[in-house]
């Protein structure tokens, strides 16, 4: 069983700390990677970046690959896709490597038209999903500070 | 070898390598930490602010994210490397 030690962020925000773990997100395809700081979470269907992390992927970026997706009360964006490398470190300084496809939010026209807005949506943090989650364990104690990913 | 471990080859030659891969790694997390352990005092400075930090250190901070990667890029500094965050002492409900 490997561990990654993970943490509780607020990621810039005035909440309650969220568990988060930091990768390095590589995707072959545009031969390009960045370090990533991720919230996990345990709602969200797919990892996916957002917000700073997604900004300079747009030029890079298929329409082929975009899919609607469904947020919190409703609200509808959308995510392009890409095979991307998530490399993290384990509690023995060793990469550990998971293969997803992740999704990159879609900046449209109208958010780069409008400089509020858009400021707005690069402060969303980038998100942990199930596509990794279901395969390891979460174990989450908030009083404690207690966070692990443990890898079989 | 099979596809994953060519994936995992190239990520890793993306970053450098293992041993830069671990300095990174570590470099990137201790920032990211820096930022979450000194919330409150550098709300005081920074609060409605974008605040880059490289190697436990501010290097750039601004209200518009543009501002500040141009001062990233301005110095020099990998971006891709630097903890990036917006800090606002605005309560707010998140529901990511």
């Amino acid at each position: 069983m490997k561990l990654v030690r993970c943490s509780l962020s607020t990621f810039g925000f005035e909440m309650t700390p969220a568990p988060a773990v930091q990768a390095y997100c590589y995707i072959n395809r545009i031969n390009r990677g960045e370090w990533v700081d991720l919230l996990i979470d345990t709602g969200a269907s797919e990892t996916c970046l957002h917000g700073i992390y997604a900004l300079d992927l747009q030029e890079y970026m298929r329409d082929d690959t975009l899919e609607v997706s469904y947020g919190i009360g409703g609200i509808r964006c959308a995510y392009y896709h890409e095979r991307a490398t998530l490399l993290f470190r384990d509690e023995k300084s060793q990469p550990l490597s998971r293969v997803v496809m992740i999704g990159i939010q879609q900046f449209t026209e109208e958010d780069f038209n409008d400089p509020d807005n858009l400021e707005d949506c690069l402060e969303c943090p980038s998100l942990l999903g199930r596509d990794i989650l279901s395969r390891w364990e979460l174990r989450y104690n908030h009083q404690k500070e207690d966070i692990t990913l443990r890898v079989p | 070898m099979g596809t994953r471990g060519v994936l995992l080859d190239k990520a890793l030659g993306s970053v450098g390598g293992k041993e830069e891969f671990e300095r990174k790694s570590r470099q990137y997390s201790e920032s990211v930490h820096f930022i979450d352990a000194g919330r409150k005092e550098l709300l005081k400075e920074y609060d409605g602010n974008w605040i880059a930090v490289y190697e436990s250190n501010v290097v750039a901070h601004g209200r518009k994210y543009d501002d500040v990667v141009k001062t990233i890029r301005q110095k020099g500094l990998p971006i891709e490397e630097i903890a990036l965050k917006f800090l606002s002492s605005r309560r707010m409900m998140t529901l990511f």
